[in-house]
């Protein structure tokens, strides 16, 4: 068993409880599904041609099959996140939580991926009542995590180091619990940003070399320990998403409202293969003032084939970064090219290693599975506190 | 770069101290037999030889690849390549350090250079070293540079006293039996003739008796081999024997014995040029059998005879011991006269316990090797005819007796072969007398091509050469008679002449022969080699090899008859 539990007790004057440790999830939560924002409807067109009918993009796809494709870097992050102990504070009984935080990046050449970046975060999250002194918060907490890392297991045995000690809010009206696994959330969600700025100011990005990021694009505004930063309302963040496309796997098409009412899931169903949707635009709300987003759907695969009709959908989503674009949508010769080029990632498929298959994209699918392989065991990480 | 991979270690497959597996680049071009060296603790490394190399990639099942085709459309073609690697599994055959510990998950894998290599397979330590052959390594690593390096077993684990014997199997032609076994006595030769320049006096002596079993094989030992006029073919192959420190000469102090001829009956497939030039050269004998001497070997033409009453047995003895008669006889003309009268019903014989019909049987058999056969009459020494075992008690050390038994019947074959290895026994074993007097050489091997014809684990139990062969099996190591025999499947010789058997030489076999027990330890990739292997590739196991090794020899510079 590890003492770190003890350090936090002692330096935060707490009880401990020495309950029950689980983890949460084993499952990837990456990024933040369309579904939990029932909040979404499709203005108006998002792209400069309007089209009254789903597009076939077969053809064109086939033209580009044999060349390279567009999207060369793939991003994904996830997070597992566990409950470790409670404490009591003022007779108050809060959890604590840790995560494991995974970025990757793989870069493909060749039609074979690499290894472009790779960062593994371990994160401790406590109430923030466990510090009591009102300013100078930060400092107390960069003192704890110094003293958890000096544990002399996790130092010379182990060779494991925090990176950082957060805090989740007591006043809020949720669950505790959820809270925490709230802020290891919103931390990962900072990493992939980091990502992304860390790409292009490498200059790795172009119309050449497109990203493409696992999930939604439509990060919460602000960052974990700033409300102000990294906001994709700053042009300059934004400026940083002209090569990135968010495609997600799993959606909920019911809740999409069309802005003349009732739900366009109706329009999804009846995707044929190799056929998109026209493209609209969205106004996020959670992502900051006047940030904008065009999504369309695209049809990969037959729904013969996959278990409900929705399956072998993707949806596809671009940030606004333009004025231009903001008025007359993107360009559908753009949209037209990426859908093409996605098309042509519906090959191979990781049918019999996840349920997912008809809907992930075998590079995200690796580059989820080599994040997935860095983690530590849960056990062990368990053990640890 | 050497480094090629990693170490897997998992729960369900772990490293052991006999194996491990690790990951390599899915283009990395590695063969079985080569070898890969392993950073371990105590910064020592563990050598091991790779068995087996399987690829993988993350496709769950055969559907999965059916539906990334786009459900099956054979003209789909993918964005990305399936994730995939090699992985390899080897054997660990050494650490420098002793250590015996298994290789840790994540160790790095290297090739080995030549030096190492070496090492690995216990190239580096051999003493008395006589060339087997040689072995290349990493051909197909286009950055790494192809390791040719010659393999030399100890001789005393080969022709004795350590170890003795070696056998060759493999399929005809596609093996290189005889070839083989050529290039091992060249090698033998040279190193006993450069030991003689160096006046090594310590050292053993050897001479080498060749039976010639197929068409002219062996019927020129002693002549250059023209390579059918291909220069560049030639000139490679002496590279070779130079890099082998071998000489690129053929054979020397070679004696040719044929089997009698006369102008009608041919008995030999040699053309008459050239037995007349190696007789010019006195380097050609016909041999014969005379009846007075050669009697006590009548035995060997009952060799592949059941006689479970033992009464060819009984005869033989009545004969051998001049029995009723038998002992004043002179020629085999006269041998068989009597064997005629002993057929006559109700002869005045006084001992009666072998009857007649038995005596019938026997005079059948015997008539049908001697009865008008030349090689059954009296020497001519004047014409260059010898007996076999006269001409034996010659041998010398270095010497290379051909005899030729191609053109004979099976039980003719028997007969010489049973002789030759009678006499040779007895001439090891101090019974019998050198022509000079003086000491025969320490060791004498005997190569035999298709020694299933007298050693097969079908011959009757009491054939008297495989009796003597078994002998040889057992007690040659010790006495000096060396036996090379060959044949096409190691399954049908009688197992305790392979068992006793120090060397193993594996040609190109069938995939039926490898299924039988005799294969049993012998690792399935190897198996499956040994059904591809190339003319002029052998797998050899030896004592003192830590791993089986798949080694090349050259081409023979002996004049190839096609």
């Amino acid at each position: 068993m590890g003492n770190i539990i003890g350090i936090i007790e002692k330096e935060t004057d707490g009880k401990s409880f020495k309950s029950h440790k689980y983890c949460n999830d084993t499952i990837d939560m990456s990024g933040i599904k369309y579904d939990d924002n029932d909040k979404v409807i499709w203005q108006n067109y998002g792209e400069t041609e309007q089209h009254k009918t789903c597009i076939n993009l077969k053809d064109r796809a086939d033209v580009l099959r044999n060349g390279k494709s567009i999207f060369t870097y793939f991003l994904d992050g996830s997070r597992h996140t566990y409950k470790v102990d409670d404490i009591s504070y003022n007779k108050n009984v809060y959890p604590i939580l840790a995560g494991q935080v995974g970025i990757g990046c793989c870069r493909r050449v060749n039609k074979e991926l690499k290894k472009e970046q790779f960062l593994r975060k371990l994160l401790i999250v406590l109430p923030d009542i466990s510090y009591r002194d009102g300013w100078g918060e930060r400092s107390f907490f960069n003192g704890l995590l110094e003293k958890i890392n000096d544990n002399k297991r996790l130092k010379d045995y182990l060779n494991i180091e925090f990176s950082d000690v957060l805090t989740y809010k007591r006043d809020q009206d949720d669950k505790l619990e959820k809270k925490g696994v709230a802020v290891i959330q919103d931390y990962m969600v900072d990493l992939e940003k980091d990502a992304v700025a860390d790409l292009v100011l490498q200059g790795k990005l172009d119309q050449d070399n497109y990203l493409i990021k696992d999930g939604s694009l439509e990060y919460q505004a602000g960052s974990v320990k700033s409300k102000n930063k990294k906001n994709l309302s700053d042009k300059r963040i934004a400026n940083n998403y002209k090569y990135v496309v968010g495609v997600s796997k799993s959606f909920n098409p019911t809740t999409c409202l069309v802005k003349s009412g009732g739900s366009n899931s109706d329009i999804i169903a009846n995707l044929k293969p190799f056929e998109r949707t026209p493209a609209y635009m969205y106004k996020s709300e959670r992502s900051g003032n006047n940030v904008y987003f065009v999504i369309w759907y695209l049809r990969l695969r037959d729904s013969k084939y996959t278990n409900n009709v929705f399956d072998g959908v993707l949806k596809v989503e671009k940030l606004v970064i333009s004025e231009r674009e903001q008025e007359k949508g993107l360009d559908s010769e753009l949209i037209d090219h990426i859908s093409a080029n996605l098309l042509n990632e519906r090959n191979p498929v990781c049918y019999g290693n996840d349920s997912r298959w008809a809907n992930h994209i075998y590079p995200i699918y690796l580059t989820e599975s080599f994040v997935k392989s860095k983690y530590l065991s849960n056990n062990l990480f368990m053990q640890l506190f | 770069m050497s480094l090629i991979g990693r170490i897997i270690a998992t729960e369900k497959i772990p490293t052991t101290m006999d194996e491990f597996y690790f990951w390599t680049d899915k283009s990395l071009i590695l063969s079985p037999f080569d070898v890969v060296k392993v950073e371990h603790v105590n910064n020592s490394n563990t050598f091991a030889v790779i068995e087996e190399i399987s690829h993988i990639t993350d496709c769950a099942s055969f559907l999965s690849n059916f539906i990334s085709s786009d459900f099956g459309d054979v003209n789909a073609s993918e964005g990305t390549y399936r994730i995939g690697m090699n992985y390899v599994k080897a054997k660990v055959v050494g650490n420098d350090k002793n250590i015996f510990i298994p290789v840790q998950s994540s160790a790095k894998v290297h090739l080995a250079n030549k030096d190492e290599v070496s090492i690995a397979l216990g190239l580096n330590k051999i003493k008395n070293p006589l060339i087997c052959g040689y072995l290349e390594m990493y051909g197909g690593t286009s950055d790494f540079e192809k390791i040719t390096l010659p393999v030399n077993v100890d001789s005393k684990f080969l022709i004795g006293p350590e170890g003795a014997h070696l056998n060759i199997s493999g399929i005809s032609g596609l093996a290189s039996k005889t070839s083989y076994a050529m290039f091992l006595l060249k090698s033998i030769q040279d190193k006993c003739l450069l030991e003689e320049e160096e006046e090594d006096k310590e050292k053993e002596t050897v001479a080498f008796v060749v039976f010639n079993v197929k068409g002219k094989d062996l019927l020129a030992l002693d002549e250059v081999n023209n390579f059918d006029g291909d220069v560049e073919d030639e000139r490679k192959t002496k590279e070779l024997y130079k890099m082998l420190g071998l000489n690129t000469t053929p054979f020397k102090n070679v004696t040719y014995l044929y089997p009698y001829s006369n102008e009608r009956v041919s008995n030999t497939y040699a053309e008459k040029n050239l037995l007349e030039k190696q007789s010019s050269l006195n380097k050609a004998y016909k041999y014969k059998f005379e009846y007075e001497k050669d009697k006590d070997n009548l035995d060997l033409m009952f060799a592949n005879i059941d006689d479970a009453t033992q009464t060819m047995d009984s005869i033989l003895n009545y004969i051998i011991n001049n029995q009723g008669g038998f002992g004043g006889i002179k020629s085999w003309q006269s041998f068989l006269e009597k064997l005629d009268e002993r057929c006559q019903a109700g002869g005045s014989f006084s001992d009666k316990e072998i009857p007649v019909t038995s005596w019938r049987k026997f005079n059948r058999m015997i008539r049908k090797s001697i009865n008008n056969n030349k090689l059954f009459s009296d020497i001519n020494s004047d014409k260059k005819e010898v007996r076999i075992s006269d001409k034996l008690a010659e041998i010398k050390k270095n010497d290379v007796y051909v005899i030729d038994i191609a053109k004979l019947n099976s039980d003719m074959q028997a007969f010489v072969f049973g002789n030759t290895v009678r006499e040779l026994y007895e001439l090891q074993l101090g019974e019998k007398e050198t022509t000079d007097g003086v000491k025969p050489p320490d060791k004498i091997i005997i190569f035999i091509d298709e020694l299933n014809k007298f050693a097969s684990s079908e011959v009757p139990k009491s054939s008297p050469i495989l009796k003597q062969i078994l002998d040889i099996a057992e007690r040659g190591r010790s006495l000096g008679i060396i036996l090379f025999g060959a044949e096409q499947f190691m399954s049908a010789i009688h197992s305790r002449v392979t068992g006793n058997s120090s060397t193993y030489a594996y040609g190109r076999t069938n995939a039926i022969e490898l299924a039988k027990g005799d294969y049993k330890y012998i690792p399935h990739v190897y198996k499956n080699m040994m059904t591809r292997l190339k003319q002029g590739e052998y797998i050899i196991q030896n004592p003192i090899f830590s791993s089986l090794l798949n080694v090349k020899f050259p081409k023979p510079l002996y004049k190839q008859f096609k």
